[in-house]
């Protein structure tokens, strides 16, 4: 659009802003008729005083894009360090040869601070994060040939499982 | 249930699965006459198909649930309990880890006899047979064995 059609644009918002502060939107009225007024009350259609949704359109700014998830941006770079392993469902799953610690490290890393919940069943916890891109959680899994932990993160979609020792 | 145990159970002659490092992907469940599981080898995409046939008895099996994996902390403190027992009896380390499983003393099946206590007496033989895939543990409640067949696919990787 020409930065005079801006202008024009610019010009006939506020003018409709100003209207519709002044006069009410459902029905307007070119004046409000009292006893003492010369005037009398003009009843005017909202189709005759309001735009149709295109051309409202026009008027509005465009909303700026919307910002990233860090949760998101966090969690592309710990799939860029691991490998992707088979897909379950819609579940895509990957292996990361960290262990315990880089899991919690992780845990901690995506999305920065949030609200941790833990849940406690036995000997197992699993603990969930609210991000700005959803829930991220963390548990954990045991190798039946070492005992060791398998710690798991899982973030939409995904599924992290730390293999490493 | 504190003597609930797991023991490993060998339905394949030549099993590809490890938990972890062949995870095994679970296809899809059909339950209409007979009630089938469909398992895959991600890495030769072989299809195993899990059959518990209808035969005498009504149903094939008696009940089934299907968790995500991350919801049963339980089950993950059996593995535990079985490797701890392992190490005590002196069994040599697993080569793999299991993706059949056997329950004995079931807290699934004693739940079932809560509810539904002639269970006991109708199917009497009843087993509880876990499945633990690459996102899901499946179980089954059945007194009988499945019948196995594997499918062969070319491998598109």
């Amino acid at each position: 659009m020409s930065s005079k059609g801006k202008f024009k644009c610019v010009l006939l918002m506020g003018l409709i802003i100003l209207i519709s502060l002044i006069i009410p939107t459902n029905l307007t009225f070119a004046l409000e008729g009292n006893e003492s007024s010369k005037l009398g009350r003009i009843i005017l259609s909202d189709k005759e005083t309001m735009n149709t949704l295109d051309e409202y359109s026009l008027l509005v700014s465009p909303l700026s894009d919307p910002i990233p998830s860090l949760a998101k941006v966090d969690w592309g770079i710990l799939l860029n360090r691991s490998s992707f392993s088979n897909k379950s469902g819609g579940t895509m799953i990957y292996h990361n040869n960290g262990n315990a610690s880089t899991a919690r490290a992780e845990f901690s890393r995506i999305g920065g601070p949030g609200e941790i919940t833990s849940y406690v069943n036995g000997n197992k916890i699993t603990h969930v994060k609210q991000t700005d891109g959803g829930y991220l959680t963390l548990y954990t899994s045991t190798s039946s040939t070492l005992g060791a932990q398998r710690p798991t993160l899982t973030f939409g979609n995904d599924k992290v499982r730390f293999i490493g020792n | 249930m504190k003597n609930e145990r797991l023991v490993i159970w060998n339905p394949l002659v030549n099993n590809p699965f490890s938990r972890f490092d062949n995870e095994m992907i679970f296809v899809k469940m059909v339950y209409e006459t007979n009630f089938v599981l469909i398992f895959k080898d991600y890495r030769s995409a072989n299809e195993y198909t899990f059959t518990y046939e209808k035969k005498e008895k009504p149903y094939p099996i008696i009940t089934f649930r299907i968790f995500e994996e991350m919801a049963r902390p339980d089950i993950e403190d059996l593995i535990s309990k079985m490797v701890v027992e392992n190490i005590n009896e002196g069994r040599d380390k697993l080569e793999y880890e299991p993706t059949f499983y056997k329950v004995e003393n079931s807290c699934f099946l004693r739940w079932y006899d809560s509810i539904f206590g002639a269970r006991e007496v109708l199917q009497p033989n009843a087993e509880h047979h876990l499945f633990i895939t690459s996102n899901f543990f499946i179980e089954v409640l059945s007194e009988q064995q499945p019948n196995i067949t594997l499918e062969i696919k070319e491998n598109k990787k």
